[in-house]
Formats: structure tokens, sequence, C-alpha cells
């Protein structure tokens, strides 16, 4: 039989934290990486009001400095 | 508190005895159920063959996307598929969440190959691992401005010199 050479899992679940706002927590998890991400949003424009990640298994000493980078997405909209 | 959406993707690679891939990868979520899976052939990576199907979704019309899949057979795993898969399986004539599970599939692909490089930097020291990598990146210079691993100020590629 065959085994596994590569597997992935990502999943989503997303709770509605008042009328106007909920939140969406991520997780990816591989054979190389494995992190997490939890984003707030704010209805009725889809306002992201707030993006935090944490990396819990990644390849390069530079990979952290990534997490930075998420603020970038403060602004954005879905 | 109670979630109000759930998703959950997984995909899976597995080395045929023949030497091919067989992936899969499925997608479930508050309104969709579905699984796509392939052969890829090894070493031009091809795709060989592919089946999918939708067991849940919100119109019975999303099932007529299914044949679409078939576009996908003789391409090859590499620059370029995943605009290719997007305007073949995807877009308004097609079904984008069939084309997201090919495209995790290719990732998939693409992860199974890259997976030994990097577990053979992670099982040395770190100064000879930092040679893996710029090794890595001297045979794969595209990987240059990938990620933040391999942007202009990391120190991965300090001292970098790539084959003319």
């Amino acid at each position: 039989m065959s085994t596994l050479t590569f597997a992935r899992s990502k999943i989503v679940g997303i709770e509605c934290l008042d009328e106007n706002s909920f939140l969406a927590h991520g997780v990816l998890d591989d054979y190389v990486y494995a992190l997490e991400l939890d984003v707030e949003v704010r209805l009725p424009d889809l306002e992201l009001t707030s993006v935090h990640g944490r990396w819990k298994r990644y390849t390069t000493p530079e990979c952290p400095r990534a997490i930075a980078k998420l603020q970038n997405a403060g602004t954005a909209y879905s | 508190m109670v979630l109000s959406y759930f998703r959950n993707k997984y995909a899976t690679t597995m080395d045929l005895e023949d030497g091919s891939l067989l992936v899969r990868a499925t997608l479930e979520d508050s309104f969709f159920a579905g699984t796509v899976e392939m052969e890829v052939k090894v070493p031009d990576l091809e795709i060989a063959s592919i089946k999918g199907e939708i067991k849940r979704t919100f119109n019975e019309e999303c099932q007529e996307a299914i044949p679409l899949l078939q576009e996908a057979v003789g391409l090859l795993v590499g620059s370029g598929i995943n605009r290719i898969i997007s305007d073949l399986v995807g877009g308004s004539e097609g079904c984008p969440k069939l084309a997201d599970l090919i495209l995790e599939c290719i990732d998939e692909v693409i992860l199974r190959f890259t997976l030994p490089t990097i577990r053979e930097t992670q099982s040395i020291d770190w100064e000879e691992g930092i040679e893996g990598m710029k090794e890595m990146l001297r045979k794969n210079p595209s990987m240059l401005g990938s990620c933040i691993a391999f942007a202009k100020d990391s120190s991965l590629i300090q001292g970098l010199e790539l084959e003319k």
C-alpha cells in the first residue's frame, strides 16, 4: 500500500463577534509549513479591522519577517 | 460562541508504483463539498488523468462543470498553469471551486518535490543549510523574489552569485 508523500490541511471557521463584525480563524498545516491567522471584519463594507498571524513551523529564519506584512492588509477590502 | 461558517480543505499526495503521483484535494464547507483527483506523470509532470465529484452545492447546474476537468489533461505542472486552469475550468462559464481544487493539487505536486530539499537543508547545521538554499536558488533562479525569504534584503541571498 502506498504511503503519503505530502499532505496539507486548511481549516477556516467564522464566528460573529456582534451584529456588525465577525472573526475568521484560519489554520494551515502541511508537511512543510504550519501557521494560523485571525482576521476581524466589520460590516457592512467588509473592512478588515484586524489581522494577526502566527507561524508554527517554517523553513527559513527569514519567514517570521512576513508577519509584519499582515498589517498591510489592514486597510484592504474583501 | 458557535461558528456561523466552516471550511475544511485538505489534499494528499501518494507516489504510485509506476513512479507517477496520485493527488487528491477535497473541499467541504457550509455550502459546498467536492473532490478532485488526478494522476501526474513523473518526471515531466504531465497531468495524465483527472476526475472529480461535486457532492453538495447550491445548484444542480454546478454538476455540468465536471466535464471541464478534462481540459486539464495533458497540461504540464509548471510556469503559467495556474492561469490556464483558471481560464479553462474556472470563470463565469466554469466552476471556480473545481479550478481551485486543481490548483491545490498542483501546489501539492510542487511541494512534494521541494520537500526532500527542505529536509536535506534542515538536517545539517545552519551555515551548511544556508549554502544548501543558495545552491537551490542557483538551480531555480525563478524563486528569487518569490517571497520574503528570497527578497533582495534577505540574509539567505547575501553573496549569492547566479550562473550566467
